[in-house]
């Protein structure tokens, strides 16, 4: 059994890139289970897949907690202290990150564990596509990393495609991306693990009272401190040379990521921000600019 | 509260939630929040604003109840007569007393929750009721839902070569379908005009009974339009006079805006990808020409 974990942002297509890897090694014959985590994930958001590979029936249900292949498609997530990116890796644990920096730094900056592989596919993506969708590419080299052929990986990213009704030659250039993704990696010695077959075994559960289906939180607003800043690559910027105190953009945030100061100017909270740029826009004195967030 | 400058500073909805950059539906309930101030308790259908809090998080300041998609004005219901009992029983001083809000959105407002909505109406509930208008099931993938306009793109109505209109049915008008149960007040806001929408909310305030809001609510994602230009498209939609700002007291009707000269709702319909079908590979004049003669048609009997 091999489990597999995929993290990555919303709008990247990590659950695509998921269900054709699994695609892929259910073409090749093995039992497998793959599956997106569901929950409130929106465009720029953490988002994670599953991926469990077996040569008999997988009977493991839910998240991989200790995969035996860690494939992290933004390494922004490893920053994000809300977001437990390298939950249950061990020194044997593969783990893949999409950066442009060296395995080297990657280690060493975030403190990972393990057999560290590193490329950069967001660039390839850019290439390739010319935006920064890079299931394609995830799919190629999660499908090479574990030791998958081509020829299936192929097949189910022509099917994943169809279904999103993506055909021609933009269907060409993701069938491209992926080639090139699979053929930069060479196929890891000894990924297994992860995961366990579990027979089937049925459990008492004691009688809790309602109480303990009625959760509450006394801890109003506590959202507020949620690092969301790395939803975007820009980030709006005041000139209060230029600012007139006229709160339109405090108005228009959504996400209240703008407050009034003392002196009445707005000031940005960059933790706060997701980068929807609708006060860059609706600033009437063109006061906000957009800048690159530096990482 | 008139004026933008009126708005409190404080907020009321945290940062930090899991929803979409620029959603017009967090906007609309974060003003929502702060108008009617700390002494609410949000009753949230299943929907987008649902995933607002998700356990052991929440953006919320005040009370927050999440209850099933047909449920909320029900569920509504039940807070308030529980409020009511204990007010009377002296067990909740009146000053702690609070603001009853459902917040849902179309699919739940238009299609399941539709009878509960009624039942609350006709029970004269007194509640706040925002409806955000996105005009399709936003949380599981842009499908269509009763409030989801003539010739727009979904995910169960994308254009196919033989239905290249979209969606075939009409926006079902919950304005009128509120109206006719005679609640005390009923407004349609937007997003481009907060002023407008704070000034309705405190106007609401002095209402006993339902007080009911239907918001245009952009959806960057199932409309297909840049989070940035949000606004613009909001203040595009009433431009064209696709989104009329108006409210019903007691049934009667006046239009909070009312425009000698509308723009062509081409321009509203371009700005959205949802709408491209309509423009190419091939334009489709008839859908267009249909779509721009129904919200002629609205305003043809429009006189204030
Ligand atoms: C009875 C029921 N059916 C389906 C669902 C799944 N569901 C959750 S949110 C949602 C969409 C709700 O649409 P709408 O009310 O317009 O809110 P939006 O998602 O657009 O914010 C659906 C279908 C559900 N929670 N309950
Ligand atoms: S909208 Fe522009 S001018 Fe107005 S307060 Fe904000 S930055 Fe200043
Ligand atoms: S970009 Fe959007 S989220 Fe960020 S401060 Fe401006 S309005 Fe708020
Ligand atoms: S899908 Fe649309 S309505 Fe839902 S959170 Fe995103 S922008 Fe808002
Ligand atoms: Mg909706």
């Amino acid at each position: 059994m091999i489990g597999v974990r995929l993290a990555g942002r919303g709008g990247q297509g990590i659950k695509s890139a998921a269900h054709v890897v699994g695609t892929a090694a259910f073409l090749a014959g093995r039992h497998v289970q793959d599956q997106p985590l569901y929950g409130a994930e929106r465009r720029g958001a953490p988002v994670t897949a599953f991926i469990r590979i077996s040569d008999k029936p997988v009977l493991d249900r839910g998240p991989v907690h200790e995969p035996a292949l860690l494939v992290i498609a933004d390494e922004s997530l490893l920053d994000d202290r809300s977001f437990d990116a390298l939950e249950g890796t061990t020194g044997n644990t593969a783990v893949f990150v999409n950066t442009s920096k060296s395995a080297g730094h990657v280690a060493s900056t975030y403190g990972v564990a393990g057999r560290l592989i590193t490329a950069d596919l967001s660039r390839m993506a850019e290439e390739a596509l010319e935006k920064p969708v890079v299931s394609a590419a995830v799919a190629g080299a999660t499908g090479r990393l574990l030791g998958l052929d081509w020829s299936d990986i192929e097949q189910a990213l022509v099917l994943e495609l169809k279904d999103i009704r993506v055909e021609g030659e933009e269907q060409e250039r993701n069938l491209e991306l992926a080639k090139k993704a699979y053929g930069s990696f060479a196929p890891l010695e000894k990924v297994e693990g992860g995961a366990q077959v579990v027979e089937q075994t049925f459990i008492e559960l004691a009688y809790h009272g309602p109480e303990a289906s009625t959760c509450s939180v006394v801890s109003p607003g506590n959202t507020r401190g949620r690092d969301v800043g790395a939803w975007s690559r820009l980030k709006p910027v005041i000139n209060y040379d230029e600012c007139t105190r006229c709160r339109i953009c405090f108005v228009y945030c959504p996400d209240s990521a703008i407050t009034i100061g003392s002196d009445d100017f707005p000031v940005i909270d960059y933790n706060a921000c997701k980068g929807c740029d609708i006060c860059y826009t609706e600033c009437p004195v063109k006061a906000i600019s957009l800048v690159r967030r530096e990482k | 509260m008139t004026t933008l400058r009126d708005l409190p500073l404080d907020e009321s909805l945290a940062s930090g939630s899991l929803l979409c950059a620029g959603c017009g539906g967090v906007l609309l309930t974060r003003i929502f929040e702060k108008v009617l101030g700390p002494k609410t308790v949000t009753v949230n259908a299943a929907g987008c604003m649902s995933m607002l809090s998700v356990f052991p998080f929440t953006p919320f300041r005040s009370s927050w109840f999440y209850v099933a998609m047909a449920s909320a004005p029900a569920a509504a219901q039940g807070i308030r007569d529980a409020l009511d009992i204990l007010l009377k029983k002296g067990r909740v001083a009146k000053e702690d007393d609070l603001k009853v809000v459902v917040v849902t959105g179309d699919g739940a407002a238009a299609d399941i929750g539709l009878q509960a909505t009624s039942g609350a109406i006709h029970r004269k509930l007194d509640f706040y009721y925002l409806v955000y208008d996105n005009e399709g099931y936003s949380n599981t993938g842009f499908q269509a839902s009763s409030s989801s306009p003539y010739g727009a793109s979904t995910k169960t109505t994308a254009p196919t070569a033989l239905l290249p209109e979209g969606t075939l049915l009409d926006k079902k008008d919950l304005f009128e379908i509120w109206k006719a149960h005679r609640p005390p007040y009923i407004a349609t806001i937007s997003p481009a005009y907060i002023a407008d929408m704070m000034h309705k909310i405190e106007k609401a305030s002095r209402f006993a009974g339902p007080k009911l809001f239907i918001a245009h609510s952009p959806c960057p994602p199932g409309w297909d339009v840049g989070s940035d230009l949000v606004i613009r498209l909001s203040k595009m939609a009433v431009e064209t006079g696709v989104w009329p700002l108006k409210e019903a007291i007691d049934g009667q009707v006046t239009h909070s805006l009312f425009m000698k000269k509308r723009r062509p709702v081409e321009e509203y319909l371009k700005m959205q990808g949802r709408f491209e079908h309509l423009f190419s590979p091939a334009r489709q004049e008839s859908v267009i020409q249909a779509i721009q003669a129904k919200v002629d048609d609205y305003w043809k009997n429009v006189t204030k």
